[in-house]
């Protein structure tokens, strides 16, 4: 049945204009309906016009798609158009992909502008006709790409025989309201904000039905299926569903199957309520609904066979189920043009299993995604007498058993109490009490103002009856308790529901201070609880003014002063002067339960607006109807927040920065990479955080680095120079040391330079960094991974701590990224850096000048220039040093020598003698000697 | 003496003017003034002349030097001036050498700029998990498994979990209310940019993983109306005082009321944030006292603030790298 018709986004639908236009008084166009939903939370995601469109222009299935030889911007695409007739066409548009189905314009069709398509000739290739987009066909003004048509149209078939009769949009709906997946549901919300003022929502009439509460369907757990009506039809289904009915069908996006299905089917987008037909010939002794049993089988009516599961609901006959309830039919009982006898449910089944359900088969149908919003129970009995009215018009059916109505959960009124200053708080404007009742009650909100002295009163001589309650006796009997949880419940305000409850809950007045409302206390018999539950407060009563009470009174002391039982006729809600309670021996003191009583208004929610249940629910009715634009641009009255922890993401900024003035680039990649990336740099993709849902196998792994990534990048991008530079600054998570916790993340900056001399480049930026955040880095040159060559790497580091890694990636691993020239690569873990506090002191410049000397020494190449300069700085004469410039000729290459040369300055006072300069430059070599071993000094 | 002087004084200028450099001046300068010069010499043996020659021979002798002098000073600052004349023939439309500056990405610099008008506004910025588990990411925020609004938004999940919890690339960044406010006490503002992902097909307008910034206000006292003052001053700081901004109502189990904010971009209006006044029971869930104190929440896109500010029209340009792309930032 097309009610099960799978579907693939659960928040689209498609719905017609004229439908909906059935359900309003004044009738919308297009244009006024999109404008009218902008009120609304419903959005249109698209607006298809209707169109009769020239003969000439069929679907189409693309077979073939080649680049065309003379241009890079068109390709050669052969269509299918036919059984296995193709044509050629040429087509420029990105989107297109082989097997898509497409509207093609044959030679001669004309499209809605005018426009005859015709044989064409387009750099030295002929085109045979014109795949269209939506906005050539006038249905939108989509140009983006070719229309791309459902996959299960035929091919060959008339563009204009599939396309909707009416003007249709496709809309999105918010999951909170049920009764938006209801053509009535959305023409009500439509006619209240309707541009066109006074549109009423033209509700069609229903004839209740008499129906025996008796068990007809055995349900085995009522939570889960709380309503279910149920009837035996005697029906005609040979005849043909009438014209109206199938157009009503097609235009809203379902096809017409036969009378019976089809009346089901519009009573669903008629009242969003889903139902089931069952051919009773079909069926095997009584019908039941029961959890399903581990693996029991069950064959779709589409005939896919289900493994069922203990979670699954069902609808079963005596031997099988017969339909997975809520969400598909079965094959076995399906409903066909000899059915003459049917079996109709119209059930209200939980929306969870049924969600759950669904998601489990992966069959998510027009059924099931409007039971996962939750229908209200008061929707059923309307959904059937529609049904009911329908099959005895169209296909003479008449009952033969039933209608059977079983009711198992409480339909549930909600009441709120809203405080008008509280909403005017919590949207920043001035409200008029008045106008926002008549805008609610246009809703369909029972609204008034609250007096709670007519609420009150309103209960005076309803019996007494010990332990009331809202389910057991709704409001034609109280205890004394239960008569201040209503009457407060009204306006949202829980109480709770024992007198001692309600005492904890209030705030204490003096009895000078008393106020209509206000609740007073005393403790008294205990008759029907066992000691232990007795909390010392054991009856109340509402001030009414004018030195009154009004409560719910079963006993009463007597002349002695003894606690009586009152005769049963007296029990009842009463009237009685202040003094019956504050005048008590145990009379325990009044409370006030809300301070200002006399702002509230208090609504009763339609039985269709489920969702609405809290006062803020209210509070955006309330500005829907207002506009928007009425909002005044207020500010927070807030005092700037401590901005300490703003420091991580500003120092990341302030980074990019710095880098981009360096000449970096700063390039953003993906932060999921696949296998074959991960294994390109020599990591295992056992060590990264895996996705179990991952969109492509590109996008599979969180990163440990971004050296990958960054590697890519430049591979793409070798065409752009021969030498560049780029960074990336982003998050890399790491699994966590201990199992089963979130990652750890970390902030790291990856660095790439290519082309000539890019190890030095990178040292340069890395050194760069280091001087920006006056930190010293050191580079310890070590192994690093897999991928860089292991004399031209090093760790960095800060004091004792790791904070990153550079050096030039090897030859191999430039290969598998085809790159033709040489690329270093350096990654700083930045937490390190950025939480460090940088601590300049400031010292004097010395009056006098420091003596300069340049100093040129040869050296073994193994020693670092970081051991050179150790050595300089431990002398404390030196108060400056540069380097200067190293370099190898011939003969020291052969001796594995270098030469250094560096600068120092010395701080030798301010007019030092030769003697004291020559002296300082010995202890210089000397230290040099003993710390380097041999040393030439030139 | 006096005709030696004058013949001294008439090769000196005579040379002086046929000078061709600085150079050459210099030594002209040292030949007829330096110490061991002819005119020198003379000075030198003036003292010792009698009375008359002495006034005499000084006079000239004085003289010359100082006519001398002056041509050499006076030549001196001719061929200075001629210096810069003679400079070589330069292109100075042609680019410079040495220091190039590099290119932001253009959503660091939408980020550089919400950042410094939040700041301005008092606002703080705070960094979040980008992998978040089921509770922060969703049930916190009155999304319970099973519940049909988790459609909204299509998720990935890790196969690794957080206990039972499931864990999530965040799919938004409205977690981090909840972890804030478990942490802090209001009032507070602040916002919480950062990537999120959504496991959906990309196109040019959609990408699975984008960049969002969460804003949230929590006071006794804040209103929606702050909200769309906040969004408007946000949005006239990114695109001038005529930015537009038009709200609409709009659902997210988090927020009631909830809207949905555009802006005006090209005469069309184009979707720019979700918001709405935190739920009470979001505040309830992160330990803050609904009755007390209420919120206001928001979660801007900044790549529709990039399509908007820099007409960016395929958002796969901003995560697949092209330098050349890149450099017009």
């Amino acid at each position: 049945m097309a009610a099960e018709t799978r579907i693939s986004g659960t928040i689209l639908m498609k719905v017609s204009l004229d439908s909906l236009n059935k359900y309003l008084s004044k009738k919308l166009t297009i244009g006024e309906l999109t404008e009218t939903l902008l009120k609304t939370e419903i959005e249109v995601e698209q607006v298809m016009s209707s169109n009769n469109f020239d003969k000439k222009i069929v679907i189409g299935q693309i077979k073939n798609i080649t680049k065309h030889p003379n241009t890079d911007k068109l390709f050669l695409v052969k269509v299918d158009i036919a059984k296995d007739s193709l044509i050629d066409i040429i087509c420029g548009a990105p989107n297109i992909k082989v097997g898509q189905k497409v509207p093609t314009a044959l030679i001669n069709a004309k499209l809605p502008d005018g426009l005859v398509i015709k044989k064409a000739e387009i750099r030295g290739k002929v085109s045979n006709g014109m795949l269209c987009s939506a906005q050539e066909l006038k249905i939108s003004d989509d140009h983006s790409g070719i229309l791309i048509l459902e996959n299960n149209l035929p091919i060959g078939k008339k563009l204009s025989e599939i396309w909707p009769k009416s003007n249709q949009l496709d809309i999105k709906t918010p999951p909170n309201r049920w009764d938006y997946l209801s053509l009535i549901g959305l023409a009500r919300e439509i006619s209240v904000f309707s541009v066109k003022n006074d549109n009423k929502l033209r509700m069609p009439k229903i004839n209740g039905l008499e129906y025996s509460q008796s068990e007809n369907i055995k349900i085995r757990d009522k939570k889960l299926c709380p309503r279910f009506l149920s009837a035996k039809f005697k029906v005609n289904n040979k005849k043909q569903s009438p014209t109206w009915l199938v157009n009503y069908l097609e235009s809203n996006d379902l096809r017409s199957i036969n009378p019976v299905v089809d009346i089901t089917n519009f009573v669903m987008l008629e009242l969003g309520q889903p139902s089931h037909a069952y051919d009773i010939r079909k069926l095997e002794g009584k019908v039941g609904v029961r959890l399903a049993k581990k693996k029991e089988k069950f064959i779709s009516l589409e005939g896919e066979k289900i493994n069922l599961t203990k979670n699954d609901l069902v609808v079963v006959d005596k031997t099988t189920s017969v339909s997975l309830a809520g969400v598909i039919g079965s094959q076995k009982a399906e409903v066909d043009e000899n059915t003459e006898e049917i079996l109709l449910e119209v059930a209200n089944f939980d929306k969870t299993h049924i969600r759950k359900s669904a998601l489990r088969h992966g069959i998510r149908t027009e059924s099931s995604t409007r039971f996962e919003r939750s229908l209200p129970l008061a929707l059923g009995p309307i959904a059937f007498e529609r049904t009911t009215a329908h099959l005895k018009e169209i296909c003479d059916g008449q009952i033969i058993d039933g209608p059977y109505n079983q009711l198992y959960a409480w339909p549930w009124v909600q009441h709120i109490g809203l405080s008008i200053r509280k909403a005017e708080k919590i949207l920043g404007i001035t409200l008029n009490e008045k106008e926002v009742i008549k805008g609610l009650q246009k809703l369909g909100f029972e609204v008034e103002h609250f007096s709670i002295l007519k609420e009150a009163r309103k209960h005076l001589g309803k019996p007494y009856k010990m332990g009331a309650s809202f389910k057991t006796d709704g409001v034609e009997a109280f205890d004394c308790s239960y008569l201040i949880d209503y009457i407060y419940s009204l306006i949202g305000v829980m109480v709770g529901h024992t007198a001692s409850q309600q005492y904890n809950f209030g705030k204490t007045v003096r009895l000078s201070n008393l106020k209509p409302g206000d609740i007073l206390f005393r403790d008294g018999p205990w008759v029907e609880f066992k000691r232990e539950d007795r909390q010392g407060v054991s009856h109340n009563a509402m001030y009414i003014g004018d030195g009154k009470i009004i409560h719910a009174m079963g006993y009463a002391r007597n002349q002695k002063g003894k606690w009586e039982e009152l005769p049963l006729k007296e029990q009842k809600v009463v009237v009685e002067p202040v003094e019956v309670m504050s005048k008590d021996p145990m009379f325990l003191g009044a409370k006030r339960m809300v301070d200002n009583l006399d702002d509230f208004i208090t609504i009763t929610v339609p039985w269709w607006r489920s969702d609405v249940k809290i006062p803020e629910d209210i509070i955006e009715e309330i500005i829907k109807l207002t506009d928007y634009d009425k909002l005044p641009d207020s500010l927070p009255q807030i005092d700037a927040t401590d901005n300490s922890k703003s420091q991580t993401l500003l120092k990341i900024v302030e980074l990019k920065k710095i880098l981009a003035a360096s000449g970096l680039t700063e390039v953003l990649t993906y932060s999921l990479v696949g296998k074959e990336l991960i294994e390109k740099i020599g990591l295992k993709e056992k060590d990264h955080l895996e996705l179990a849902n991952p969109l492509t196998h590109e996008q599979q792994y969180l990163r440990t680095t971004l050296m990958a990534s960054l590697i890519n990048v430049a591979a793409n991008n070798q065409d752009y120079d021969k030498k560049f530079a780029f960074f990336e600054i982003s998050k890399l998570h790491l699994r966590s040391k201990q199992k089963n916790q979130q990652p750890d993340e970390h902030w790291a900056a990856g660095i790439v330079t290519y082309g000539k001399d890019s190890l030095l480049r990178l040292k340069g930026l890395i050194d760069y960094i280091a001087d920006f955040y006056k930190l010293e880095f050191t580079a310890k040159p070590s192994q690093i991974g897999k991928s860089l060559i292991k004399s031209h790497s090093a760790k960095i580091n800060l004091g004792d701590k790791k904070i990153g890694y550079f050096g030039q990636v090897d030859f191999a691993t430039l290969n598998k990224f085809n790159l033709n020239d040489e690329l270093s690569y350096g990654e700083i873990y930045l937490e390190p850096i950025l939480n460090q506090e940088t601590d300049i002191k400031a010292k004097q410049l010395p009056s006098y000048q420091m003596v300069k000397r340049d100093i040129s020494i040869e050296v073994s190449i193994n020693i670092s220039w970081q051991q050179i300069s150790e050595i300089i700085r431990s002398i404390d004469k030196i108060s400056r040093y540069q380097f200067l410039n190293d370099y190898q000729d011939e003969q020291m290459i052969k001796e594995a020598k270098k030469a250094l040369l560096f600068r120092i300055e010395l701080n030798l006072g301010a007019k030092p003698t030769s003697a004291q300069i020559e002296n300082t430059l010995n202890q210089v070599t000397a230290k040099l000697k003993s710390h380097l071993g041999e040393v030439k000094f030139r | 003496m006096n005709k030696d002087i004058n013949g001294i004084k008439k090769r000196a200028l005579d040379q002086i003017n046929g000078a061709k450099d600085e150079g050459q001046l210099e030594k002209i300068r040292i030949k007829f003034l330096g110490k061991k010069s002819q005119l020198s010499k003379i000075i030198t043996e003036i003292p010792s002349l009698d009375k008359q020659q002495k006034k005499l021979i000084g006079k000239i002798a004085n003289q010359a030097k100082r006519q001398i002098e002056n041509l050499i000073v006076q030549k001196n600052k001719n061929f200075i001036n001629q210096k810069s004349y003679n400079l070589p023939t330069i292109d100075l439309t042609k680019p410079g050498a040495g220091v190039k500056y590099g290119h932001l990405h253009p959503i660091t610099l939408v980020l550089d700029e919400i950042y410094q008008i939040f700041a301005n506004l008092g606002f703080a910025i705070i960094d979040g998990p980008e992998i978040e588990n089921d509770w922060y990411n969703f049930e916190a925020l009155n999304l319970p498994v099973d519940h049909p609004a988790r459609d909204m938004q299509d998720t990935f999940y890790l196969i690794e979990q957080q206990g039972s919890r499931p864990m999530i690339p965040r799919t938004h960044t409205s977690g981090m209310q909840v972890r804030f406010m478990e942490k802090n006490k209001p009032p507070f503002k602040i916002i919480v940019p950062g990537k999120v992902f959504r496991n959906e097909n990309e196109d040019a307008t959609h990408s699975w993983i984008f960049t969002q910034i969460e804003g949230l206000a929590v006071s006794e006292n804040v209103s929606l109306a702050d909200m769309k003052g906040t969004l408007l001053k946000i949005m006239q700081g990114l695109m001038g005082k005529n930015a537009e901004i038009r709200l609409r109502p709009s659902y997210f189990p988090y927020t009631e009321p909830s809207v949905e904010i555009d802006t005006l971009y090209k005469g069309k209006w184009l979707e720019l944030a979700g918001a709405g006044m935190v739920h009470p029971q979001v505040l309830e869930n992160s330990g803050v006292d609904s009755n007390k104190y209420r919120g206001f929440a928001f979660g801007l896109g900044a790549e529709r603030i990039a399509i908007a500010k820099y007409g960016i029209s395929d958002l796969r340009n901003l995560w697949r790298p092209k330098l050349e792309y890149l450099e017009q930032f």
